[in-house]
């Protein structure tokens, strides 16, 4: 794992940069969207981590947690780390989808689906957070934390499809074109397919970088109790 | 064009800063797991 | 399980009979929710009669968020919800006894707010299957998600706080199901209820089906 961490971060790092250099000045604009589309290489990959990646990945490493048979904190420990870094993207997500609206709409927020159901989701990441910060011992932590977040992911794709008709269904007139989706072609999607790499590269380096900070700051504990055993049983054989 | 820029820069900003936390955080444990 | 759940049931329900908190708490904070939004909105019978929907599920929403901590109070310390669980009680019926009771609660309490509603808000209902659907349905989905995270919330001084942030967004897509249904069997609404309801049955169906397998689980230490 620390040579994963040692070689992930640069390599993600670097693809970051490059996406950020292509898309700010190497590509051009769209005709629709002219230069507000440089946003597509930066938005809907930081969703796509947020929305798709952090989460899958809460969900089974909950799961893995609960049964029986695969149960460790080490499973509890990544759910953790896919949360807290998944917070971060989705309110990045949040923050540039507000930019991108506010650029080509002209209003900072709007009830589009999308925006909507991310800021739902951004209220379920921060529970998760707040119920990890109750005090209990490390396993029943584990355990609440890792049915809310497998509670909060089956709830996804029903809060999907309500939002999503909630929002269509709406009678009255939008002057607005809620499609955020501009034409991509040529190096627009070569660029696009590297900022899905890139995000998904550092979120991965970032996840496992906050895991290792779990681990090391939680095996003072595990080595004083193993200490304290050993020390027991010491005393038990002179005895 | 400043709504592109805006953008960009919350992002680089965010996960710089981030970052940066993260590994400071990490050099911090690991110390404390050899020291200790 | 269903003898278990039965008994569970009948315990909470009596006790909320013997110390009436939903009748003189839950029930007049929802009421007063109703008259705080009015006050919000202002007087405009246009604007009211047009809100109802979203403002009934509102209120039942945060109604049950109190319902529910008080049915989860009833259970006490940590030691005694052990002491129930030494007796032999399946868990899973604990769950569905529970919920049924809070069930209870919440029918009635949507009977009574949805009285509420259609005469203070000048609310006039076609549709009135579409509507008891999406009650029903609503607060089966409801009283489950709520006595799960019940459950993880912990100690009571911390769950005051906590249960809200935890239950009330994974409950939105209720409130959005719920006030769409409601507002497609209102005279002037629009579309059909169906895809509303399906939405409400899906959600009571999964957290019912999660809260029967995983509250055994999550109590156990």
């Amino acid at each position: 794992m620390n040579r994963a961490i040692r070689i992930l971060g640069p390599t993600s790092i670097l693809l970051c940069v490059l996406d950020v250099i292509l898309g700010l000045w190497v590509t051009p604009d769209d005709e629709n969207q002219l230069e507000y589309v440089r946003l597509v290489y930066i938005h809907p990959a930081e969703a796509w981590v947020a929305l798709y990646v952090a989460i899958a990945m809460a969900a089974l490493c909950s799961l893995l947690y609960l049964w029986k048979r695969t149960r460790s904190l080490k499973w509890d420990r990544l759910a953790a780390s896919a949360v807290e870094v998944g917070v971060v993207f989705i309110l990045l997500t949040l923050v540039t989808g507000s930019i991108w609206g506010r650029a080509t709409w002209g209003v900072w927020w709007t009830w589009d689906a999308r925006l909507t159901a991310t800021a739902l989701l951004a209220v379920l990441f921060l529970g998760y957070i707040a119920l990890r910060r109750v005090p209990a011992d490390p396993e029943t932590r584990a355990r609440r934390c890792a049915a809310a977040a497998l509670f909060a992911a089956v709830d996804v794709p029903i809060v999907h499809f309500a939002v999503n008709w909630w929002n269509t269904l709406h009678q009255s007139a939008t002057v607005l074109n809620p499609n955020l989706k501009p034409r991509i072609h040529g190096s627009m999607a070569w660029t696009l397919l590297l900022s899905f790499i890139a995000f998904t590269a550092l979120f991965a380096w970032m996840v496992l970088l906050r895991y290792r900070i779990e681990v090391n700051a939680h095996s003072g504990e595990d080595v004083e109790l193993a200490d304290a055993l050993a020390e027991r049983r010491a005393e038990g054989v002179t005895s | 064009m400043s709504y592109v820029v805006g953008g960009y820069v919350v992002t680089i900003v965010t996960l710089v800063a981030y970052g940066i936390s993260l590994v400071l955080r990490d050099r911090r444990a690991r110390r404390k797991r050899s020291g200790s | 399980m269903w003898r278990d759940a039965l008994l569970v049931a009948g315990r909470d329900l009596r006790i909320e009979l013997r110390t009436r908190v939903g009748l003189w708490q839950v029930l007049p904070f929802a009421l007063l929710t109703l008259l705080l939004f009015a006050f919000a909105l202002g007087p405009k019978p246009g604007l009211l009669a047009e809100a109802a929907p979203g403002l009934f599920w509102l209120s039942i929403l945060l109604s049950v968020v109190l319902a529910a901590q008080r049915s989860i109070a009833v259970e006490g310390t940590r030691a005694t919800r052990e002491g129930s669980r030494l007796l032999g009680l399946d868990p899973a019926g604990i769950f569905l006894g529970k919920m049924l009771a809070l069930l209870v609660e919440v029918l009635l309490l949507e009977a009574v707010l949805l009285v509420g509603v259609l005469i203070v808000f000048h609310v006039l209902v076609t549709a009135w299957a579409t509507l008891i659907a999406s009650c029903v349905l609503a607060a089966i989905g409801l009283c489950a998600a709520s006595i799960l995270y019940g459950s993880l919330a912990g100690e009571a001084r911390i769950r005051a706080t906590l249960l809200p942030v935890l239950l009330l967004p994974i409950t939105a897509p209720v409130l959005i199901a719920g006030a769409k249904a409601f507002d497609a069997s209102v005279v002037t609404g629009s579309g059909s209820g169906a895809r509303w309801l399906g939405i409400l049955a899906v959600f009571a169906l999964v957290y019912t089906a999660l809260g029967i397998v995983l509250y055994g689980p999550l109590e156990e230490s």
